[in-house]
C-alpha cells in the first residue's frame, strides 16, 4: 500500500472522529454530511480489505457509493430545501440500478457511467447552493455557512475527476499505464483536499 | 516511476491542487463580498425608497385630514358662529336694559374674534392656501395667527428674491415649519419665535429659532423609543423626502434652532 493511502485513511478517520466529537454543534445538513463521511470511510476500508483479500473491490463501491451520494444529497436538500434535489437522488438511483443490470454489469466492470452521473448531479447541487448564497448574500462570511467548505471541495474534486476521466479516455494502450499513475495521484490528492473541506465544515463556527 | 521522481510528482501535484483549491476559495469569497456589498446597497436603496413612500403617503393623509378639518371648521363651526353672531345682533337691538346690552355686545365681540380665529385656523390647515398664496405668505399668516394670541412674539425675515420651490416642496416645508413652531410652543414653552428665510440662487434655507427651554438633542436622538426623538426624526425624514437637509441645534436653557436647507436643483422649481 502506497504512503498516500495512509494519509488518505488518516484524514478520513480524523474527519469521522471530529464529526462525532462536534456532533451536537453541527447543523442538520452537516450531520448528514458527517454520516456520508462515515459511509465513505467504511467504503474505503472495506474496499481496501476486499482488494487485499479478493483482489477486487468494485462490488463494494457499487453498493456503498449510492448511500454516500444519498446522504450528501440530503445534506444539500436540508440546506436548499428544493424538491428537485430529492428527484435527482431518485433519478440517480434508477440510473445506477439500470446501469448495473444492463450496461456496466454489477461486479464485472467499474460503473463509470454512474460515477460520472453522480459527479454531474453533485456539481449541480454545489453550483445551485452557491447560486442561492449569491442570490441572498446575508451571511457576513462564507465560512460560517454550513456547506460552503464541502461545496468548494466537491466542485474542485468533481472538476479534477472529470478531467482525469476524460484524459484517461483519450490515452491509448501504450500511454495508459504512465498516464494512469499520474492521473490517479491527482485524483487521490484532490480527494485528500475534499475530505479536508469536510473536516473544515465540522470545526467551523456556524451562524 | 522511481521514488525520487515519485516524490517530485507528489509535491508538484499536491502543491498545484492546493494552490488551485485556495485560489478557487479566494475567488469565490471575493465575488461573494462584492455581491454582498451590492446587495446591501440595493437593500438600503429599497428601504429608503420604501420609507419615502410611507412618508409621502403619511404626508398626503395628513394634508387631506387637515384640509378636511379646515373645511369642517369653515363650513360647520364657522357657519354656526355666524348665525350666533346674527342672533346676538338681533338680541342686542331688542334688549332695552343697558347692562344686558353691554354684555351681549361683549359676547358679540368674542364671537367675532372666534370667527376670525376659526378662519385663520382654517387657512392654516388648508394646504391649498400654500398653493394659492405661496410659502412666505402662508408662513407669515401662521405666525400672525400665533402672535394674535398675544402670548407670543413672532418675527419673519426674508432675504434674497423669493422663488417658488414647487407645491410639493412648499407644502412639506410648511408642514414641517408648523410642527417645529408647534413643538416650540407646546414643549419648549417658548415666547419668541424668529423665522428667517433665505432665497439664494442655488440654495434655499429656512431657520426657525425659539427662546424656549431647549433640550439635549444628542440624548433625545440616541433614545430610539423616545417620542420626541421620533418626532424630530420624522421632521428630518420629511426634509430628506424633499431632498433637504435638516439640522437641529439645541441646548438646555438656550432654545432651539431648526434649519432646513435645500439645493435649488433638488426643488420642484
Amino acid at each position: 500500500m502506497k504512503w498516500y493511502n495512509y494519509t488518505y485513511y488518516t484524514i478520513l478517520l480524523f474527519g469521522v472522529v471530529i464529526f462525532f466529537i462536534r456532533y451536537k454543534y453541527l447543523t442538520v445538513s452537516q450531520r448528514y454530511l458527517g454520516f456520508a463521511l462515515v459511509v465513505i470511510f467504511i467504503t474505503e476500508i472495506t474496499g481496501r480489505i476486499f482488494r487485499e483479500v479478493y483482489g477486487k473491490n468494485i462490488v463494494i463501491y457499487s453498493l456503498l457509493r449510492p448511500i454516500q451520494f444519498t446522504l450528501v444529497g440530503i445534506s444539500f436538500l436540508k440546506e436548499m430545501k428544493k424538491k428537485w434535489v430529492m428527484l435527482s437522488i431518485i433519478f440517480y438511483f434508477l440510473f445506477h440500478i439500470t446501469n448495473l443490470l444492463y450496461f456496466q454489469k454489477f461486479g464485472d466492470i467499474y460503473d463509470s457511467y454512474s460515477v460520472n452521473l453522480a459527479n454531474v448531479i453533485n456539481t449541480v447541487w454545489c453550483l445551485s447552493y452557491l447560486y442561492l448564497i449569491f442570490e441572498n448574500p446575508v451571511a457576513d462570511s462564507l465560512f460560517e455557512l454550513p456547506l460552503f467548505w464541502p461545496t468548494c471541495g466537491y466542485l474542485f474534486f468533481n472538476a479534477v475527476t472529470m478531467i482525469v476521466f476524460a484524459t484517461l479516455g483519450y490515452t491509448n494502450d501504450s500511454t495508459f499505464n504512465n498516464a494512469f499513475e499520474i492521473l490517479h495521484l491527482i485524483r487521490v490528492f484532490s480527494s485528500h483536499f475534499l475530505y479536508i473541506t469536510f473536516f473544515m465544515a465540522f470545526i467551523q463556527k456556524n451562524k | 516511476m522511481d521514488s525520487a521522481n515519485d516524490l517530485v510528482v507528489v509535491v508538484i501535484v499536491t502543491s498545484t491542487l492546493a494552490g488551485l483549491l485556495v485560489a478557487f476559495i479566494i475567488l469565490i469569497t471575493f465575488l461573494y463580498q462584492k455581491r454582498r456589498i451590492f446587495y446591501r446597497q440595493d437593500k438600503a436603496a429599497m428601504q429608503a425608497a420604501f420609507q419615502q413612500e410611507i412618508l409621502q403617503t403619511q404626508l398626503e393623509v395628513q394634508n387631506l385630514t387637515m384640509q378636511q378639518l379646515g373645511r369642517e371648521l369653515h363650513d360647520n363651526i364657522g357657519q354656526l358662529l355666524s348665525v350666533l353672531r346674527l342672533n346676538l345682533n338681533v338680541l342686542e337691538e331688542t334688549v332695552e336694559d343697558e347692562g344686558t346690552r353691554g354684555q351681549i355686545a361683549e359676547s358679540n365681540q368674542i364671537v367675532e374674534q372666534t370667527i376670525a380665529d376659526v378662519r385663520a385656523l382654517t387657512k392654516s390647515l388648508d394646504g391649498d392656501f400654500v398653493k394659492d398664496f405661496g410659502f412666505i405668505d402662508s408662513l407669515s399668516h401662521e405666525l400672525q395667527r400665533i402672535r394674535k394670541t398675544r402670548r407670543y412674539q413672532t418675527e419673519i425675515t426674508t432675504s434674497g428674491t423669493p422663488y417658488s420651490l414647487g407645491y410639493q416642496h412648499e407644502i412639506v416645508l410648511f408642514r414641517i415649519a408648523q410642527e417645529v413652531i408647534n413643538n416650540a410652543l407646546k414643549h419648549a414653552a417658548a415666547t419668541t419665535l424668529t423665522v428667517s428665510v433665505m432665497y439664494e440662487p442655488t440654495n434655499f434655507e429656512i431657520t426657525i429659532q425659539d427662546n424656549g427651554k431647549g433640550f439635549d438633542f444628542e440624548g433625545v436622538m440616541k433614545n430610539e423609543m423616545s417620542k420626541s426623538g421620533a418626532g424630530l426624526r420624522n421632521i428630518q425624514r420629511r426634509a430628506e423626502l424633499i431632498g433637504g437637509k435638516c439640522t437641529i441645534d439645541s441646548q438646555k436653557g438656550l432654545g432651539t434652532t431648526v434649519t432646513i436647507s435645500i439645493q435649488r436643483t433638488q426643488t420642484g422649481d
